[in-house]
Order: structure tokens, then sequence, then C-alpha cells
């Protein structure tokens, strides 16, 4: 009785395949869920703009963007054109050959805000890549616009003969850099900038050793100098404690070298606080704050209160002299007020004799004091009695003489005097920039090994490469200790733009924008997207 | 037509190389790029060398996947290449996809950043597993159809061929165990159940037992109505006592011990009615397997195409 075959295909409808099954009618409802619901995701999407928390992954500007922008760029999230030109590349480096109607759209854009001056005179055309080669955003929040790879400087660095102009000068770099290591065929040495050619600058004379040693000494068994020695209001920050006013004096290197720092000045209980700045450069030694504790402008040890106010050209310092010594006679004798002294001696009418005697005693009051300040072998006496370190004292104890015409005898050879300027550094390596806070936990002469021998030299302070790569140097293990690690790319140390002139930082004016805008203008990306265009 | 058997094999071995190759050379070129081989490492976004011609490379052949559905229904008489080879090309493609499209994306499948690139990372892989489980799943299911449903019809038709049993059943009981009258009103004749389109016509021919009145067989009456009739209705018959094989097989021959031996044949014919509803009930089954994974597939197959073609212009827009 078990069917054939034939006769289980007759049991079948001729025309079944002309109706959908219901599988193929799930399919289609299917089909047409999956494209309302694609559909309305993006019709609806302009809706969700600043929606709660979960309803913006839905919202328009995660349709377009690959992720969202770093922190300083934040305010454009869902504003693409702000920095976008449509249809146009951000990177015409990487869209070779670029479309000519919209070379360098992108990168005038960024412009706008931010200047971009180039980065040394010498570079070719061809190798200037675009803004956005190098400055890569939607990589989130807390992303860096200036993290790249080393590749993006090596490409021309590595061989900086062939991608440099040499009709624009000659190189100021290595001719030939890689990548971050104590070889100096993969990276130049530090150099520190020339000293000594320029007879017209001056140096200030000090010596790191003779400070950093306990007393202060010159020689082994010198006379010390002690806390005592120091006004009050000093004592407590170069170290003094109370009843140590006899212990000898022991400098430290934050005596003297502080970081650049920012007053928190607007909240009255942080008045007193401060906070590193983002640079973390140390501060420039200024006398008022770093040396006048120890080395003060001293006149006249009968007037231990007067002082020669720091930076004054010898010749204005002999004049201020002159007025303190003849206001000092009349305070004593105050009828010289009421005695006519002509300008010049008169045929017939010599000066008196009491104003020509307190005129004469004023002056050699104040060549005493300008020998004071500007030395003689007599003064180191008067800084011996004092219990200070033997010096030269007053001003060339640091400084250099620029012009001196004659010897100091009289008056009138106050003024041919001339110091020569110091430049105070703040940063001694140029061309790279380096972040003192990170580095704080360490000891100053970890990097800075030569600052406490005597008679040292700028070269044996500042930092070696290897100095750097202890740290930052790939990871590796080295008698069973960890080092390296730290990070090694170009952009920890160098900066891009406007790298001829490497001191000028951020706010430097090449970096300007062309055109300040208004705060409209500002937010809607630059003057050709305002609305009042 | 199985997809992967000896048969087809070497259809498929040129493109499983060509995907494993396409694959390596891929890899190869992003980590060239990334900076693997020295340099510092940096992930290749979309819109790098890399990553922008894995990008175009990828749209490109989900276009081409999705010709596979005008391929088999709008262009069918055309000559454009056998059906055959269309299938082997959009599976190897489709699995090519995704290594390029996860280059191209970065690698990136977490929705706090960019969330149309993640949903489309992710519609990506739910495409490319369906399309391999369902490549998977027509290598076994129909082998389990062959072996398992010897029965096996149209599964479109499994309700109207119930149907045609439910009435073959019923009339044979009627005939057997009913009346004499019922008997003779139940002879079967050929029934013309199909419709008539153009010069063709099916006809069922109901072709039951000798409708010979058999006496003291009013067991089958009460056996049909308590058990076949209501497991040939159901919707689903897996409640019914009858959809175990041995449950069935005991009640049967229960049924046959109180039937005289001119019936035993009618409790057979049920017995094998039952039996192919069993297999309908699993074909059922295997069909299901057989094409959920294809609603799947080509559902989000859909939304996938969709969103590319959006993304596509934004990146080109804003590239």
């Amino acid at each position: 009785m078990s069917e054939t075959g034939k006769q289980r295909r007759s049991r079948i409808e001729l025309g079944y395949y002309r109706r959908p099954d219901a599988a193929a009618r799930r399919r289609g409802r299917l089909v047409l869920l999956a494209l309302v619901a694609a559909g309305a995701w993006v019709a609806a999407a302009p809706a969700w703009e600043g929606g709660a928390a979960g309803v913006r992954l839905f919202q328009q500007s995660r349709l377009a963007s690959r992720g969202p922008l770093a922190g300083p760029h934040a305010m454009w999230d869902s504003s693409c054109e702000a920095c976008h030109v449509p249809l146009a590349p951000m990177s015409d480096s990487r869209w070779r050959p670029a479309l000519a109607w919209s070379k360098g759209a992108a990168d005038r854009k960024c412009q706008t805000c931010h200047a971009g001056p180039p980065h040394h005179k010498n570079q070719l055309e061809r190798d200037v890549p675009s803004c956005a080669e190098c400055h890569k955003d939607h990589r989130g929040r807390d992303s860096s616009l200036l993290a790249m790879a080393d590749a993006v400087c090596t490409s021309c660095h590595g061989d900086l003969e062939r991608h440099a102009d040499p009709s624009a000068g000659t190189l100021a770099t290595a001719a030939h850099a890689t990548e971050f290591d104590a070889d100096p065929a993969h990276h130049p040495v530090f150099t520190p900038p020339p000293s000594g050619d320029d007879s017209s600058v001056g140096r200030i004379l000090f010596s790191h050793g003779r400070h950093m040693a306990e007393g202060l000494v010159s020689a082994p068994g010198g006379a010390a100098f002690r806390y005592g020695s120091l006004e009050p209001a000093d004592r407590e920050r170069y170290g003094w404690s109370a009843g140590r006013d006899g212990a000898p004096v022991q400098l430290r290197c934050d005596s003297c070298h502080r970081l650049e720092v920012t007053p928190a000045a607007a909240n009255p209980e942080l008045a007193q606080a401060i906070v590193p700045t983002a640079n973390g450069v140390m501060q420039p030694v200024r006398y008022e704050r770093d040396c006048r504790a120890c080395h003060p402008l001293d006149i006249d040890p009968k007037a231990p209160d007067r002082r020669v106010r720091h930076g004054l050209a010898p010749s204005v310092v002999a004049d201020d002299l002159r007025r303190y010594y003849t206001a000092q006679a009349v305070l004593a004798e105050p009828t010289l007020l009421g005695r006519y002294v002509p300008a010049r001696p008169m045929p017939g009418r010599p000066a008196p004799a009491q104003a020509e005697q307190a005129g004469k005693a004023a002056d050699e009051k104040t060549l005493i004091a300008l020998k004071r300040l500007f030395g003689t072998a007599a003064v180191d006496q008067a800084r011996g009695g004092q219990d200070l370190p033997l010096g030269r004292g007053g001003c060339v104890e640091c400084h250099e003489f620029k012009t001196m015409s004659r010897p100091l005898v009289d008056l009138e050879a106050a003024a041919g005097l001339a110091m020569k300027p110091v430049v105070a550094r703040s940063t001694w390596y140029e061309s790279a920039w380096f972040n003192h806070t990170p580095h704080r936990a360490l000891e100053c002469a970890s990097c800075h090994p030569g600052a406490t021998e005597a008679g040292e030299k700028i070269e044996r302070i500042l930092p070696k490469v290897e100095d750097c790569t202890a740290c930052h140097a790939p990871a590796r293990t080295r008698n069973g200790r960890a080092e390296g690690g730290a990070g090694m790319s170009c952009v920890l140390c160098h900066r891009y733009h406007n790298g001829d002139e490497p001191g000028g930082g951020l706010a430097a004016t090449a970096r300007m924008p062309a055109v300040p805008m208004t705060l409209e203008q500002f937010l809607s990306g630059g003057p050709t997207q305002s609305r009042d265009r | 037509m199985l997809v992967f058997d000896r048969e087809n094999w070497p259809y498929h071995r040129f493109w499983c190389w060509a995907v494993v190759v396409a694959t390596g050379a891929a890899v190869l070129w992003y980590v060239a790029y990334g900076g693997l081989f020295g340099g510092s490492w940096q992930w290749p976004g979309g819109s790098s060398p890399p990553g922008f011609t894995f990008g175009v490379m990828g749209g490109a052949i989900i276009a081409f996947e999705m010709l596979l559905w005008p391929r088999k229904s709008l262009w069918r008489g055309w000559r454009l290449g056998r059906t055959k080879y269309w299938l082997t090309a959009h599976l190897w493609l489709g699995l090519l996809t995704l290594p390029l499209l996860i280059l191209h994306g970065d690698f990136r499948f977490d929705p706090s950043r960019s969330t149309l690139a993640v949903v489309l990372m992710w519609l990506t892989v739910i495409v490319v597993f369906s399309g391999v489980l369902g490549a998977v799943i027509q290598n076994i299911v129909p082998r389990m159809m062959l072996d398992r449903v010897p029965a096996e019809t149209i599964h479109a038709q499994i309700r109207h061929v119930l149907a045609q049993y439910r009435d073959e059943a019923e009339q044979l009981v009627q005939a057997t165990s009913g009346s004499a009258q019922a008997a003779v009103e139940s002879t079967p004749t050929p029934v013309e159940t199909g419709r008539r389109i153009g010069r063709a016509a099916s006809m069922t021919i109901l072709e039951p037992a000798t409708p010979r009145h058999v006496a003291d067989s009013e067991a089958l009456i009460a056996f049909h109505r308590e058990h076949v009739e209501p497991y040939l209705a159901a919707r689903s018959g897996a409640k019914s006592a009858l959809a175990s094989p041995r449950r069935a097989g005991a009640l049967f021959q229960a049924l046959k011990a109180n039937l005289p031996d001119p019936a035993q044949a009618v409790a057979d014919r049920l017995a094998e009615l039952c039996d192919h509803r069993r297999q309908f009930d699993l074909q059922a089954r295997l069909h299901a397997w057989l094409y959920t994974w294809l609603a799947v597939h080509v559902a989000i197959s859909i939304a996938l195409f969709v969103l590319m073609i959006f993304h596509i212009v934004m990146a080109l827009k804003y590239v």
C-alpha cells in the first residue's frame, strides 16, 4: 500500500510556486524591517543631536565621524564643515595627485585658527605635508593632536641633504636623524648654544661647585657663610631652622632654580599656591629673588639699609650715590641750603668753604661706594670682615666690565664704566623642548651630573643624550633591572612649526591667525562659515 | 546541490587559495604601513592608503554580493554565467570582505567612538558569519533530509498533502469499519485535486486499500478518531502520542491485535500516513534550519548595504 514517487508528486499543486511560501514571506518582512530601521536611523539622526547619552550614540555626527574630536576641537564635534571642506580631502599629501580644485582647501580651514608657520626656510615645497597628515583628529577626547609616527619626521630628516634647499642657507641641524638613541649616527649629540664668541654678551661669573659646598667655602677650611649672616626674612628659604643661626648655609638646587609657575591668585584661599606651567621650564635666575640674600649691593657699612638697585648702569648708580650723599650732608647741616653756591667758580666769589667741603665729602663717599660696588682689594677686606667668603664683592663679583676707560680713581671715571649685558636663559637646548615637571622626582644631578663639581663648564652641566636614553629607550632588562620604556618619539622633544625661531613657542607672532574672529565666527568654524557673511 | 562535496571542491579550490593569498597580502601591507617592520607602530586608519583600498575593495565586493539576488530572481534567463559559479564567488568573496573591512575599520568594535562605523563592522560580521553558517547548514541538512525524510515533499505543500492524507484516512476507515452504505460511498474514484494550468493538469489519485467492509473492525474507527485524525489535522503534531515512532509502533501493534486479518492492511496504511506526518514535521524543522539563516543573512545584508552607501557618501564628502 505504500506510495510511489509518482503518487507523491501527484499530490502537489501545480501552481504552488506562484505563491510565496511562509519562509519567503518571513524573509520579505525582515528585509522590510531592516530597510526601515536603517532608513529611520539615517533620517532621525539630526533629531537626536544633543540628546541623552544613550541616544547620542545614534546622533548625526556619529554617522559621519570616525570618532570624537580631541579636547581642543570638542566644540565642533557636530559641525563637520567647521573643519572639512565638502569633497575636498583633509590631507592633500595622501591623495596624490591632489585634486586641483580642492588643493589646500582643508589646510586653509585649519589656518583660520592656526597660522602654522613654515618649518624651516630651507624646506622644499614638495616635502611640506598637509596639516591633517601630521595632526590626526577623531581619535577621542583625550588624544593628542601632536601624536604622530616618527616616520613623518624621518622621511626628510633621515636624509636631509635630499630634502633641503641648499640655496636657502646651510643646514643648522644634523643631516641624518633616524631614531633617538645614543648613537650619533642616529641622533645628533645635544649642542648647547655657542658661548664666548660674542664679546659684547657677558656671562655670569658663577661657580656651581662653590655654591653647592657646605658654607659656600671657596676652599676646604675656608670661612663658612652662616645662616646668621642672612637677613631673618631670607633664612628659612635657604634651609634654616630654629637654633641653627651658627650653622653653615647649605644650598640646594631649588634654592635658586625653580619651575615656572602660575600664581593661583583668583581664589583667596589659594593665593599663596603656585602651580607649574604646562611648559615645565625653569625660571631664569633673577638677582632680586635668588642672589640678593647672599649678595646684597651694600654701599656703606654705616648705612646697612641703603643698597643699590640691581640692573642700573654704573653712571646712573654714580649719580644716585652722589645725590644720596649730598642729601645726607644737607640733612646733617641744613644751613647749607641757605647759601648761594654757583654752578661753577666765579671770579671774586669763592665758594663757601663749608659747602665746598661738604661737596668734596659727598664725592669721596660716592667714590668709596662705587669702588665697593665695582671692585678694589680694599673691598675684599671689608667683605672678609663681615664673615663673607672672599670675593671681589659688589657688581663685579658676578658681572664683567664691558668698558673701563681708566681706573676708578675719581667720579669722572665712573662715567666710562659699562657692564656686559647678561642673557638670562631658561632654555639651553633651543631646538628641543623639555618639561621639568614630570621629571621632578629625580635628583637634579641625575641629568646634570657636573653641577656640583668645582670648575664646571656649562657643557658638563647640561644633560647629554645618554642621560635621556636611560629611560627614553625601548624597554629592556639590563643586569636584571628593567630599563627604558619611556616615550622616544620625535615629537616628545621637537616641534615642527616656526623651526627657525624655536624660542617663539606657541605664542609666537608667526603662529597668530591672520584675522581675529568674533566668538560667533569662531564657533562656526571661521569667517567664511559665519552667518553674518 | 551541496556546496562542498567532492564534485564541487575543484570549483572552490581556486577561490579558497585566492582568498587566503589576498588576505595575507592585505595583512602584510597593513602591518608594513603601520610601521611594524621598523619605526613606531600606528594603526592605519580607514583613510590611510591601505585602509582606503581595503574599504573600496570591500564595498565593491558587497555590491557584487548583492547582485546574487537579481541574478537568481530577475536575470534568470540571461547569459551571465551559471548560478553555481555566482554562488561560489559569492561565498568566497563574501568571506574575503571580513578581513578587508576589519582592516579598513581599524579593528574598532567600540561604539563609544563612531557609531555608524561600529554598526557597519558588526553588521559585516553578522552577515559573513550567517553566510558561513548557511554554507555549513547547506552541507549538512540536505544530507539529513535525504537520509531521514524519504517521504519528503515540497515544504509549502506539506499542509496540502496532509489534508489529502486526512481525507484518505477517513475514507479508508469509513470503508472498512463503517456501515455498508458508507463503504459504497467511500469507493475511491480518481479525484482531480490539482488546478488546470494551460494544458497541464494535476490529478490526485486516491487509491487506498480495497474498500471492503470488514466486520468486527470497529476498533479502527475509535483509533482513528482518538489518534490518527487529530495527529494528521494538528498544526503541530508534537504533542500527539503518534509523534514518537516507538509509541506509535506500540499503539498500532495494539490496534492490529484487535483487528481481523482483512483490516490489517488498513492499519498499516494508517501507520504509514502517520509516519509521513512525522517525517513532514522533521522536514519542517530541517527546513527552518535550512532557510532561517537566509532570512537573517538577507535582511542584515540589506541594512549593511544601505548604511554602507550612506557611509561612502559621508566619507567622500568629509574625506
